[in-house]
């Protein structure tokens, strides 16, 4: 366990910026998502943390032990880290069983014979799989192999646990398994784990806290619920949520006591104190904004509830999925989507 | 077939079948033209096949682990200066005939420089060695890039996190699973090597004779079916240490 700070973080391949700036300060027991969409600079932050890849500028601490001082050229080697890094392909040795494989790290650290195979056999049996002990990896499932490389990981008992993209490889039944399976490692185990992917899903359902990257800078850090809720920008709202998150053109209007809001939808007032006051506001004078409505957050009546928030629509087309239904509404000109729990009937 | 002949081009009649290219002595001969002893009875072939097997073993072998090395510097290090420096540097042998390329070892020692400290080696068997070797770097190399690039870095990523240094990584990670390539890649020296002939004419002394050059000999003193023999003594040995290798997981198909 342990406490990671990232300070002004620079990273270039050659004229290409992909790292701007990043400041990231990741607690004791967080399990950390690095989520955006490819080529973002999430998987070059985790290279960097590594030791993998070496910053142009910037600092690192983990507990407050220098790990990268670019300015000075110094690099802590990747081993001396205290982590362990589960690649998006497993990385595993073809050529060593599974045993094999997760004791390689241990017989580097001189640790004596019987202290490796009881620590390898309580890392196989961490992830369930030490039954596979004399297994080469070309023997096993993907689901399993992916098991082989967390176990590999957590065998040294890394105070930080990095994990690239780990559940990409996999098919979609066994990615929930794997989730519920990370999460159980995360509590049993207590370890900081740093997580990398563009899966929405998997930030939402894993993470303590997500970072959110956007062309090599960090957009937003928050709690899941918080970036769902409250997203920095359209961006940031856009890429979190599925189904995606409606926009709707709007005039808004501030006179210092509330925001009142004129759409396709009616008019609306959002009072003062749900406002965030820090940003600049247009005070007294008519602007272009943009409603976001999260396709849950909209309930359908087929008669009028009588209700103030209500406005009529026309279904323009339903969607039923079993376990939900996506109905396609329109507005006047204005079409968005809501999503409905269980079968409802076809309007 | 020329080899069991007496007159090559007189058809394959009884008359004119005979074992003397192989294992004919001089007294005996059954033509004039035929002025040595068979194959199998005489001393030079059994020199000539000695150096053959000496030459070809080394070198290849030689050439194969330094091609894996070339190879893992140029894949290791591409779009960085070491490593496309390494790779023009190493494909320069490819540029020139065998016969040029041997000239310029021939003159470079054929006396000794810098005050001894490179010696004549003109005559040696290892002034063959050393041409041999560099004039097949190319193809040795491009099959140990193919050989590397086949090899994830990831996989040495994950030893270097685990605290496995240089030397642990080639060792654990790199040799294991260049095992198959580098035999492949030896194979593909040897047989060129092996078969080689206007790239060690020149540099030829009766005491390093292969068994090529012996053919090419015997083909100008107009025994054209000692010279066949001795070339398909050389298949043969191709093809016994292609087996071999190939019990060891060696496959030429798979090495450029």
């Amino acid at each position: 366990m342990s406490k990671i700070q990232l300070s002004h973080i620079d990273k270039f391949y050659g004229e290409n910026h992909v790292l701007r700036d990043v400041n990231l300060t990741i607690e004791d027991g967080d399990f950390m998502t690095l989520l955006g969409p490819s080529g973002c600079g999430k998987t070059t932050t985790l290279r960097v943390i590594s030791g993998l890849e070496k910053a142009q500028h910037g600092t690192m601490t983990i507990d407050d032990r220098m790990i990268i001082d670019a300015d000075k050229a110094f690099y802590e080697a990747p081993s001396k880290r205290g982590l362990n890094l589960v690649f998006q392909s497993y990385a595993l040795w073809p050529h060593m069983t599974v045993f094999e494989n997760v004791a390689f790290g241990l017989k580097i650290k001189k640790m004596k014979k019987e202290e490796i195979e009881e620590t390898v056999m309580r890392a196989l049996r961490t992830m369930r799989i030490e039954e596979y002990r004399g297994r080469y990896p070309n023997e096993l499932s993907g689901g399993q192999q992916q098991r082989v490389a967390i176990a590999r990981a957590i065998a040294s008992s890394p105070k930080l646990l990095l994990l690239d993209e780990p559940l990409s490889n996999l098919d979609a039944r066994l990615r929930i398994d794997m989730r519920a399976e990370l999460k159980r490692l995360h509590k049993e185990t207590g370890t900081t784990i740093i997580y990398v992917t563009h899966d929405q899903v998997e930030a939402l359902t894993m993470s303590t806290k997500i970072a959110l990257f956007k062309e090599g800078e960090i957009s937003q850090i928050d709690t899941p619920l918080g970036l769902y809720t409250n997203p920095i920008d359209l961006q940031a709202a856009d890429f979190i949520g599925n189904p995606r998150i409606n926009f709707i053109e709007a005039k808004g209007f501030y006179d210092g006591t509330g925001l009142k809001v004129k759409s396709a939808f009616g008019e609306y007032v959002f009072a003062k104190e749900f406002m965030k006051l820090d940003e600049e506001i247009p005070e007294n004078r008519e602007f272009d904004c943009v409603l976001g409505l999260r396709p849950e957050m909209v309930d359908i009546y087929t008669e009028d509830p009588h209700h103030k928030n209500t406005v009529p629509a026309r279904v323009y087309a339903n969607q039923p999925a079993g376990s939900e239904t996506l109905v396609t509404l329109t507005v006047g000109d204005t079409e968005f989507l809501a999503i409905q729990t269980g079968l409802v009937q076809a309007w | 077939m020329e080899s069991f002949q007496i007159m090559p081009g007189a058809g394959y009649g009884a008359d004119n079948l005979t074992l003397y290219a192989w294992i004919g002595e001089l007294q005996s001969a059954p033509h004039p033209s035929f002025n040595q002893n068979g194959l199998f009875r005489n001393s030079e072939f059994g020199r000539a096949l000695g150096n053959t097997v000496k030459l070809s073993l080394i070198a290849s072998l030689i050439t194969a682990v330094f091609g894996q090395f070339f190879g893992y510097i140029t894949t290791r290090g591409r779009g960085k200066w070491y490593g496309n420096a390494v790779e023009q540097l190493i494909f320069i042998p490819y540029l020139m005939p065998g016969v040029a390329f041997s000239a310029i070892y021939f003159s470079m020692f054929s006396q000794p420089r810098l005050g001894g400290l490179i010696p004549s080696l003109y005559g040696t068997f290892t002034l063959i060695l050393l041409v041999s070797i560099v004039k097949h770097f190319p193809f040795a190399s491009r099959s140990g890039s193919s050989n590397m690039m086949q090899i994830s870095v990831e996989l040495e990523e994950a030893a270097t996190i685990n605290g496995a240094g240089f030397w642990r990584r080639i060792r654990s990670i790199v040799i294991p699973l260049a095992k198959n390539g580098f035999l492949s890649g030896f194979l593909l020296s040897f047989i060129s090597i092996a078969k080689e002939l206007d790239l060690i004419a020149i540099l030829m002394t009766p005491k390093n004779y292969t068994l090529s050059f012996l053919a090419f000999d015997y083909s100008k003193e107009a025994m054209p079916q000692v010279a066949d023999a001795i070339c398909i003594v050389i298949i043969v040995f191709i093809l016994v240490t292609n087996r071999i290798a190939d019990k060891f997981g060696g496959n030429v198909s798979k090495s450029m």
